[in-house]
């Protein structure tokens, strides 16, 4: 049996459990929404096989499953304080009535036993939290990236306007972003908005290269590889649309041996499940940019047909033939 | 500057530390820098670059202080890193959002500049890990580990409707700071050399050479039923001894 955890209306985790349906994998859902009806219990350092080890139930629906009956477990999870049953912001709607059920501090408790047992659970889990940590910090990764063999653009973070000049001078075309996984949209800086640059003198910012090629987005499902490739002239591909621009997506083939360091750089990372940004130059380098440790992956399913879902379904069951 | 020691002004366990190795090595060979006095720093260049022929990555850093002290990599031997989160003062006028972008900001680049250190063969004590400023370790990990390493370890019941965690019943604490182990509190009968293999193991495990291990010894005697209860990656001290096995550790570090 797998276990699907989020909220079943979101896309991504629809997909997987519409997946798992279609390919007659058992599936258990705890959806967050309904987390008053949740219970997990487990006792730690049980020994089994002479290892270390947690025994335990997780009760949902008024049913009882032992944590040993789970081969894999997606992870999916939203921040609960920002549901509207739990916010305690929220108008007094029909789901204060839900909330009436439980009290918050039981939401808490429910969810750090979930995560504190998927860090230790001997499973195949997408994603524990703790792999995902890597995509805090940008340039921390990208020196993980690098020892996986990958190319990454020239990047400098800095609060000093000159250096950025300096750089800038240096290879022509820079772009700047955040530097942690909170999401910013790529932008490029340019000599007629230098003056700007004074900005950063409160917050050093990340400023990199601006590497020309295509854009290629590959999802890691344990072994299985999905590569998308994205034609589009906008800057970052993800807001095309927001400048009225075209995005164009279609699978692609990449070849074993990129494969195959995508594959190394989802296991270094201890990340099964990644999507991975990459782009192709003109002269066929390889740069990437970084790995997302939660990828919404149904935009590029949805958009070419590749079925990254029964990859995770397969890899969570335990079956990736 | 040999020693650089990272934390936050109310630490006193690393100012302690501090105040050891300027103690035996001077003051010109130790800095203390504090997690508002980074984020204030006038310039801070962080970069990442592939070397010629290779996809290795060279890293460099260099910061100056509003004091005027400027810092780049070559300087720094050893760092003690006591930082906890990233901190943004300047941003406190600002909005929530801002001030969590600002220290989320912060924060990913302190990570990438001690991660880059570290792979200059500077030695980080403890090291960022997984993009957080400490381990960060829950104690279910910690404890898994452990018995992994060959501690006899607590078992403990978790149940979401009631409370999360058993009070720990610490009887024992042993402080690990590399190859010095010290025994805290109360002199008792045992002799921390006897887990010194284990605590091996666990700091190779975890990254990790500075920590507390807390005990619970079930039956009362110290030869028998030593019970691992809990591991702090950041201890607070207040014993000279073990500000002395820091300071140690610090030095051989950079030996």
């Amino acid at each position: 049996m797998i276990l699907l955890c989020g909220i079943p209306s979101e896309a991504p985790l629809r997909l997987v459990i519409e997946a798992a349906a279609q390919m007659g994998v058992e599936a258990l859902v705890f959806n967050q929404r309904q987390a008053g009806g949740i219970r997990i219990e487990y006792i730690t350092g049980v020994e089994k096989a002479g290892c270390w080890h947690v025994d335990g139930i997780l009760e949902i629906g008024g049913r009882e499953y032992r944590l040993d009956d789970f081969s894999g477990v997606y992870v999916r999870l939203m921040d609960y304080q920002e549901l509207p049953e739990y916010s305690q912001s929220s108008p007094r709607t029909f789901s204060d009535h839900l909330k009436t059920t439980f009290e918050p501090g039981r939401v808490e408790a429910l969810h750090s036993a979930l995560v504190d047992w998927l860090e230790v659970a001997p499973l195949q889990v997408m994603n524990r939290l703790r792999a995902m940590g890597s995509n805090q910090s940008k340039p921390y990764q990208a020196q993980l990236i690098a020892q996986a063999g990958f190319l990454t653009p020239p990047t400098l973070i800095t609060n000093d306007p000159q250096a950025v000049q300096a750089f800038a001078a240096q290879h022509g075309r820079v772009i700047y972003k955040s530097i942690s996984a909170i999401r910013s949209v790529v932008q490029e800086i340019r000599r007629s908005n230098w003056s700007s640059l004074d900005k950063i003198r409160y917050l050093p910012t990340q400023f990199q290269a601006y590497i020309p090629g295509e854009n290629i987005r590959v999802h890691i499902t344990g072994e299985r590889v999905f590569a998308t490739r994205l034609l589009t002239p906008a800057l970052d591909y993800r807001y095309a649309g927001r400048e009225g621009l075209d995005l164009e997506m279609e699978t692609v083939y990449i070849d074993e041996e990129l494969a195959e360091r995508c594959r190394g750089l989802s296991r270094s990372l201890g990340l099964p499940l990644c999507g991975i940004d990459l782009k192709r130059t003109p002269s066929g380098e390889v740069y990437c940019f970084e790995a997302n440790p939660s990828p919404a992956f149904s935009f590029y399913q949805e958009a070419t047909g590749q079925d990254i879902a029964a990859g995770i379904v397969a890899y969570l069951a335990g079956d990736e033939r | 500057m040999k020693f650089l020691v990272l934390c936050h002004p109310d630490d006193i366990t690393a100012l302690a530390v501090a105040a050891e190795l300027r103690r035996r090595h001077g003051k010109g060979a130790v800095g203390v820098i504090s997690a508002e006095a980074l984020a204030m720093a006038p310039v801070w260049r962080h970069s990442l670059a592939g070397e010629a022929d290779s996809k290795r990555l060279r890293i460099d850093s260099s910061f100056r202080l509003a004091g005027g002290l400027e810092i780049d990599d070559s300087e720094i031997q050893v760092v003690f890193n006591r930082f906890r989160h990233a901190v943004a003062p300047h941003f406190q006028a600002a909005t929530v959002t801002d001030q969590d972008y600002a220290s989320f900001e912060l924060n990913a680049l302190w990570v990438s500049w001690l991660a880059g250190l570290g792979a200059k063969g500077i030695q980080v004590i403890n090291p960022p890990q997984r993009g957080a400023l400490q381990p960060g370790y829950t104690r279910l990990e910690w404890l898994k580990m452990a018995a992994a390493a060959g501690f006899g370890v607590a078992r403990f019941h978790v149940n979401s409707r009631e409370e999360l965690e058993l009070p720990a019943r610490t009887a024992w604490r042993l402080l690990s700071a590399g190859r010095h182990l010290v025994a805290l509190g109360p002199a008792n009968a045992i002799d921390p050399d006897r887990l010194r293999n284990a605590v091996e193991r666990l700091q190779a495990t975890s990254g990790c050479s500075f920590f507390e291990l807390g005990f619970d010894m079930s039956d009362g005697e110290a030869s028998v039923g030593l019970i691992l209860e809990t591991v702090d990656a950041f201890p607070q001290l207040d014993e000279v001894r073990a500000f002395q096995a820091a300071a140690e550790m610090l030095a051989g570090a950079v030996e």
